[in-house]
């Protein structure tokens, strides 16, 4: 192989003069591409001439837009092998899916459709070539962006459960502080805690088998058992 | 100018997940792109055979007296697979008229494909709601839960009577 031959060789395979091809996007005439989303491209293929091709394969890119020899990113290529027989179309589907970074940019859209004929010619058919913009995809809610706000809302939640804290903490203590001094104030008195020996002593939760058994003395398994052989000689003797 | 039609013939499956014994819906797209009307437009889909599919609704062969240029049509067939496994959707055919004192076009839609058929057994593993196997893991459960439940509730039962009366 030569140089010259070479350098020429993406240029080499050309259309096929008799073969006809088209193209729609799921979107209409024009493709709205967007970023990390499924694209759908409907490219029709007539053949008008007197030998069958087959579509070996098709495959789509994004180029850099000032430049379409530079690939940006290579999309995944179909191999629909198919016979076309002279006279006939075929319809194929095509779709391909731009990075999820791709959004706000302009890229060349470049699908090519592979075909030989019987004597095994190749040719190459570029169906789309056009720069396309590519829009960010604003709808949906992506993983990232939901546990920012899954975090956002735990941490105000802390802070608001903090504030709540202090305040009602505060409330409390500025109570205690007050009536102590009130009281003094008032009845000149200082309360003294004297337990549960002259208040009343509230028995309203205690079962009624619980009460009776107090009642009949029944010594609490906390006391010992002297103190226990104690009392039973007491009330023996009684 | 020449007005011609062109018709595009997208063959497309809307189930995800394919199974036997289950309603597998076929949808087809048929968008004239070119410049003139279709007249006598005619879809045919073969790939189903008696043998591997049951026909629900649907035709599996339908005609347009004409689809305008720049207009599409949409075509639908629901069939439900007999038996499991692999199997190749292969092309659909459009036979229309593209312009007027021509011979009729012939077209093929794409190829989905081979796609595998779920066998029922196989679905129900993976998809099937799993009642029997919940219910199940609810009474294995139980035992664990409801101990302490009644004991909670007999001893709250036993300390509240006292309040109640007052």
């Amino acid at each position: 192989m030569t140089k010259s031959e070479e350098d020429e060789e993406p240029d080499v395979i050309s259309a096929h003069k008799e073969a006809e091809t088209a193209i729609i996007f799921a979107s209409g005439v024009e493709p709205s591409v967007l970023a990390g989303k499924k694209a759908s491209a409907y490219i029709h293929f007539a053949n008008k001439g007197s030998s069958n091709f087959i579509i070996t394969s098709i495959d789509g890119s994004f180029r850099y837009p000032q430049d379409f020899s530079y690939v940006i990113q290579n999309f995944t290529v179909i191999s629909p092998n198919k016979m076309i027989d002279a006279g006939y179309e075929g319809s194929f589907q095509y779709e391909f899916q731009p990075g999820e970074l791709s959004g706000g940019r302009s890229f060349g859209l470049v699908i090519n459709v592979n075909y030989k004929d019987t004597e095994e010619n190749l040719y190459r058919d570029a169906v789309f070539n056009q720069t396309v913009q590519v829009i960010e995809d604003e709808e949906g809610l992506d993983t990232e962006t939901f546990f920012m706000y899954l975090m956002l809302l735990g941490m105000s939640g802390l802070i608001l459960l903090g504030v709540f804290h202090n305040v009602s903490g505060k409330s409390r203590r500025g109570k205690k502080r007050n009536t102590p001094s009130a009281n003094a104030t008032t009845l000149n008195k200082v309360q003294l805690e004297t337990g549960t020996t002259n208040g009343p002593v509230d028995y309203n939760w205690i079962p009624e088998e619980t009460l009776k058994a107090i009642n009949k003395g029944t010594p609490s398994p906390r006391r010992s058992p002297k103190k226990r052989a104690n009392k039973q000689r007491s009330s023996e003797t009684e | 100018d020449d007005e011609k039609a062109k018709i595009i013939l997208v063959k497309r499956i809307l189930n995800d997940i394919i199974t036997e014994r289950n309603d597998l819906a076929i949808e087809y797209n048929l968008y004239n792109i070119g410049d003139g009307v279709a007249t006598d437009v005619e879809l045919a889909d073969s790939s189903f055979h008696e043998s591997d599919f049951e026909l629900i609704s649907g035709m599996t062969s339908v005609k347009w007296s004409r689809i305008n240029a720049g207009s599409n049509v949409t075509h639908a067939v629901v069939v439900q697979p007999l038996r499991a496994g692999d199997f190749n959707f292969t092309s659909a055919v459009v036979q229309y008229v593209s312009e007027k004192g021509v011979d009729v076009t012939f077209g093929y839609s794409n190829e989905i494909g081979e796609q595998e058929i779920l066998s029922l057994k196989e679905y129900n593993r993976l998809h099937a709601s799993h009642m029997m196997e919940w219910g199940l893991f609810a009474l294995w459960c139980m035992p664990s839960i409801d101990v302490p439940l009644l004991l909670y509730y007999l001893s709250k039962r036993k300390y509240s009577k006292k309040v109640k009366k007052n």
